[in-house]
């Protein structure tokens, strides 16, 4: 199963400052989601509010899956998860962190010990499982922050600017992770970033944010090969438009 | 110098010595410290992690007043157990008045505060990157308080550690709601305090070097306890 998201009329401020201008998109299901734009442009807000860990100020938010709309709550937030950019770690071993979510969901031991072991090979951490997560690398705690979220297979999974801080292998490993959950268990993803490249390597559908709003956003071979707005089209040329 | 090296020697005397008194001395002076740690901790470690975890009227005023008692004079506590178990007082139908029930309960006065605000202050300084991560992971309200706590274990150790060196080390309280009554209320604080009084000063420094191994000891114990606790 997957969840779809779709946004009507979103916004939010901080300090009077808006941060998103009456966002309405829908981020399809079973598809990777790609929402790019430049610093300060309101994704990583947009994605805390789809997170539940921002409330809009106006608009509306509704996950719909399993043929109906999910309700906000509990079920709903075990249904989805995010791996942030600057990931945090409990301060325990990497076993037990990537366990967390998976005991909290009430698997059996036995699951939840295969399912962590899993994970953790999956990114390339195995000979780190009963390591204390404070003595990973930046980059391994990034990977780690991944996998933990890998082993609860989301239905939804929200990553923002999840390869930040891993070199060329870290990136292609995590970018291979996100296609297998597409594929294996017809995740959707919801990946900001800032890095066309990436973005053209995943996107089944295209977003650009610029200045709070949504500028412009659909299937991405079209987003990426014709986008209709000039914007858009500086934007992926690499001219700057902040 | 005399004084204190001869403190020492009669120190290791003592202990070896097998004294039935001072072994008496010694066993009241821990069982009193450690039912008041564990009262306290019972008490003041779910308050002050209340009080970094949720928002609520008077949230405020609990804390400063916890920082206040704190600095709390032990006599003053001591003062005011007296008074609430005295005879005329509103406890006083319990007749806990010079028993080690009444030190239980002047210590935990005096260790309450100290457990409950370092715990604040440790809960309070988790970085709120920790609940939200917990909360992505599905975790319930519950649950996500529990996490941040266990983020904060370490913070917490150190609370229920100063909590008990200060009950440890307390003096006034014990001797004011104990009496110092010999094979009964007398811990080793207040049987230096009488020695001292009495001009015997090497049984006084021989009384708290052993106050001083004793603490150590405990202080090690707990410490092997944080190091253990490591891993949550």
């Amino acid at each position: 199963m997957s969840l779809s998201v779709s946004l009507s009329g979103l916004s939010k401020s901080f300090a009077a400052r808006p941060a998103l201008k009456g966002i309405s998109c829908e981020f399809g299901a079973g598809k990777v989601n790609v929402v790019l734009g430049p610093n300060g442009s309101g994704k990583t807000t947009l994605l805390r509010i789809v997170a539940g860990l921002e409330s809009p100020d106006g608009g509306s938010i509704a996950y719909t899956g399993g043929g109906g709309i999910v309700p906000a709550g509990n079920t709903l937030m075990r249904r989805m998860t995010l791996v942030s950019q600057w990931p945090v770690l409990f301060d325990t071993t990497l076993f037990k962190n990537v366990a967390f979510g998976l005991r909290l969901r009430g698997l059996p031991p036995g699951v939840v010990s295969e399912r962590v072991d899993e994970a953790i090979e999956a990114g390339g951490l195995g000979r780190l499982a009963h390591a204390r997560a404070r003595t990973l690398s930046a980059g391994e705690s990034q990977r780690a922050a991944f996998v933990r979220a890998y082993a609860l297979r989301p239905e939804l999974l929200l990553l923002d600017e999840p390869t930040a801080n891993l070199d060329p292998d870290g990136v292609a490993l995590i970018e291979r992770l996100i296609l297998r959950m597409k594929e294996d268990y017809g995740t959707t993803s919801v990946l900001v970033t800032h890095n066309i490249f990436q973005a053209r390597r995943l996107a089944d559908t295209a977003f650009l944010m610029f200045g709070g709003e949504m500028v412009e956003s659909g299937p991405a071979s079209g987003f990426f090969g014709s986008p209709a707005r000039e914007l858009t089209r500086k934007f992926l040329s690499g001219e700057v438009v902040y | 110098m005399d004084i204190i090296l001869n403190g020492l020697i009669k120190a290791f005397g003592l202990i070896l010595s097998f004294d039935r008194e001072l072994y008496a001395i010694i066993l009241l002076s821990l069982r009193v410290s450690v039912l008041a740690v564990v009262i306290s901790t019972v008490l003041g470690v779910p308050v002050g992690a209340l009080c970094a975890l949720r928002r609520f009227p008077g949230r405020g005023i609990i804390i400063t007043l916890l920082n206040t008692f704190m600095g709390l004079p032990p006599v003053v506590a001591g003062l005011v157990v007296y008074l609430f178990l005295s005879r005329s007082g509103p406890l006083g139908f319990l007749g806990l008045l010079y028993t080690p029930s009444a030190m239980v309960i002047a210590q935990s006065v005096i260790a309450f505060p100290i457990v409950a605000a370092l715990t604040w202050s440790s809960v309070s300084s988790v970085r709120p990157a920790v609940r939200e991560t917990a909360i992505t992971l599905g975790a319930s309200p519950v649950m996500v308080d529990w996490r941040v706590v266990c983020e904060a274990r370490l913070g917490v150790y150190s609370a229920v550690i100063a909590g008990f060196g200060r009950t440890m080390a307390e003096v006034g309280a014990v001797l004011i709601v104990g009496g110092n009554i010999v094979g009964y209320t007398r811990v080793m604080t207040t049987a230096i305090a009488m020695e001292t009084g009495k001009g015997s000063f090497e049984l006084a420094i021989a009384l708290g070097v052993i106050l001083l191994a004793i603490s150590f000891m405990v202080n090690a114990l707990l410490r092997l306890a944080q190091g253990k606790g490591g891993v949550v």
